[in-house]
């Protein structure tokens, strides 16, 4: 009887299929995370950040609309965060201010996701028809009832649009803040980068990649279903 | 040592900016720069090489517009470590493990940008052209293009200011000019590094944007005194 000679494989196409096929990238095995717990969360992560920045981002634009230097004021923090890297402010966050690398995460994710919301929330109160305002004010209201049952109602549509692009933005990035040791589902391509195990990191890559993908699709999807009960919306501000 | 010049906002650890440090340093911040210019150039341009014709594609059917725009949609959500830890493997040390992805980013802005100013040309000008005997192809790059100049411009601003910030993720694969120093400063704990670098990078970001906009206004002088 002859014994068959076990070829060791390590070719790169080798690694992607073990490490998709091993239990342990999934479920966890000897204190290491596996792709649920990480997924967990990153949707952690990412929730606190979006609850954040819509609580922030949505008062703060309401507030700037009364403001007439207001519509200023929001581009030039729309443009101000373009330019600077988030990265950058990650590490300089955990190595500065802040030394807990999810608290600095969440710190520059909210950072970052308050332009889309602050510029789509303001657009659409300041798109809001004065004669609206106008009715509203007339049949007694006051400044915050008006606020309240016309000019935001009237604005969802733009705010959804606004809340979907945060949202998106802060999933892609969380992915950025594992190399600050925030956890989520980055870590799966740093920590395979680092042990260059590029089974993990393609793993990882892919399942970053579909749920990004369908986190976009499901947003879009959720959007639609606010603009469609809230009436006929002004176009989206991309 | 504390030297003036220095700014701190800790009682311990170097400083967070140091005129010291900027020109004892000078001549690795003048190569970073140049890096760093480099590499954005590049992914800009290489963007900009599949921008076009994939622009000029996605107008002749519904479907196609339909199919690029998903494609852009698509490759705009792959977070950009993941994409770049994933050419790692494959263009090792090379650029191109920065340059592809930053393109791809690019690519997405451009695309939108370039549909929108095509499809703001007026149908008769497009008529009296073919009147003239003009070919599709000649239409195109005689009269389609240079009148969707300004609003690609606007998107090649867009697309260059994001790149650079962007190009600073490429620090976590040893490359990216500014990106490279920033990881260095980060791992050696270097305040003064890791600072001067990340203000660099936003200063670099607000000259490349105000430079393209006398550019975008000396090209396009008919525009003069048209908001942008």
């Amino acid at each position: 009887m002859t014994t068959i000679p076990v070829e060791v494989n390590n070719s790169t196409w080798h690694q992607v299929t073990t490490w998709f096929s091993s239990q342990a990238s999934w479920f966890g095995a000897d204190g290491e995370a596996g792709v649920f717990h990480l997924l967990f969360q990153h949707i952690w992560i990412s929730l606190v950040s979006l609850v954040l920045t819509c609580a922030i981002g949505i008062p703060l634009a309401t507030a700037l609309t009364r403001w007439r230097r207001g519509g200023l004021v929001v581009t030039s923090v729309a443009n101000g965060a373009r330019s600077i890297p988030i990265v950058g402010v990650m590490l300089f966050l955990v190595v500065g201010p802040v030394s807990d690398g999810t608290h600095a995460a969440v710190i520059a994710l909210v950072i970052f996701a308050i332009p889309p919301v602050l510029t789509n929330t303001f657009t659409g109160i300041r798109e809001v028809d004065r004669e609206a305002t106008g009715a509203a004010v007339g049949m007694g209201m006051t400044r915050l009832q008006v606020m309240r049952s016309v000019e935001l109602p009237l604005a969802i549509p733009l705010i959804a649009t606004g809340v979907r692009l945060a949202a998106v933005q802060i999933w892609a990035t969380a992915t950025i803040a594992a190399i600050i040791g925030s956890g989520g589902l980055g870590e799966l391509v740093t920590h395979g980068y680092s042990l260059q195990d590029y089974g993990e990191v393609y793993g990882g890559v892919v399942v970053i990649a579909v749920t990004a993908i369908a986190l976009d699709s499901l947003m879009r999807q959720a959007e639609r279903t606010v603009r469609g009960r809230f009436g006929a919306a002004p176009p989206a501000v991309a | 040592m504390r030297l003036p010049g220095d700014f701190h906002f800790e009682k311990q650890g170097d400083p967070w900016l140091s005129w010291h440090y900027i020109t004892s340093n000078a001549h690795t911040i003048l190569s970073a720069t140049r890096t760093h210019v480099t590499l954005t150039l590049e992914a800009v341009l290489l963007g900009l090489l599949f921008a076009i014709p994939m622009a000029a594609v996605a107008r002749q059917r519904p479907w196609l517009r339909t199919l690029v725009t998903n494609l852009c949609t698509a490759l705009y959500a792959v977070p950009s470590l993941a994409f770049i830890v994933a050419l790692v493997k494959v263009f090792q040390l090379s650029s191109l493990t920065v340059v592809i992805p930053l393109a791809s980013y690019s690519l997405v802005i451009l695309v939108r940008n370039i549909l929108t100013g095509l499809d703001e040309i007026d149908g008769e000008v497009v008529d009296a052209a073919r009147g003239m005997g003009m070919s599709n192809v000649l239409i195109f790059i005689k009269i389609r293009l240079p009148i969707a100049v300004p609003t690609i411009i606007a998107g090649v601003r867009l697309a260059v200011v994001s790149t650079i910030e962007l190009v600073v993720i490429g620090g976590y694969v040893g490359q990216g000019g500014y990106g490279q120093q920033i990881f260095q400063g980060f791992a050696a704990n270097s305040h003064t590094q890791l600072m001067t670098y990340l203000v660099l990078t936003v200063l670099l970001a607000l000259v490349a944007d105000a430079v393209l906009l006398v550019v975008q206004r000396l090209i396009t002088p008919w525009r003069r005194g048209v908001a942008t």
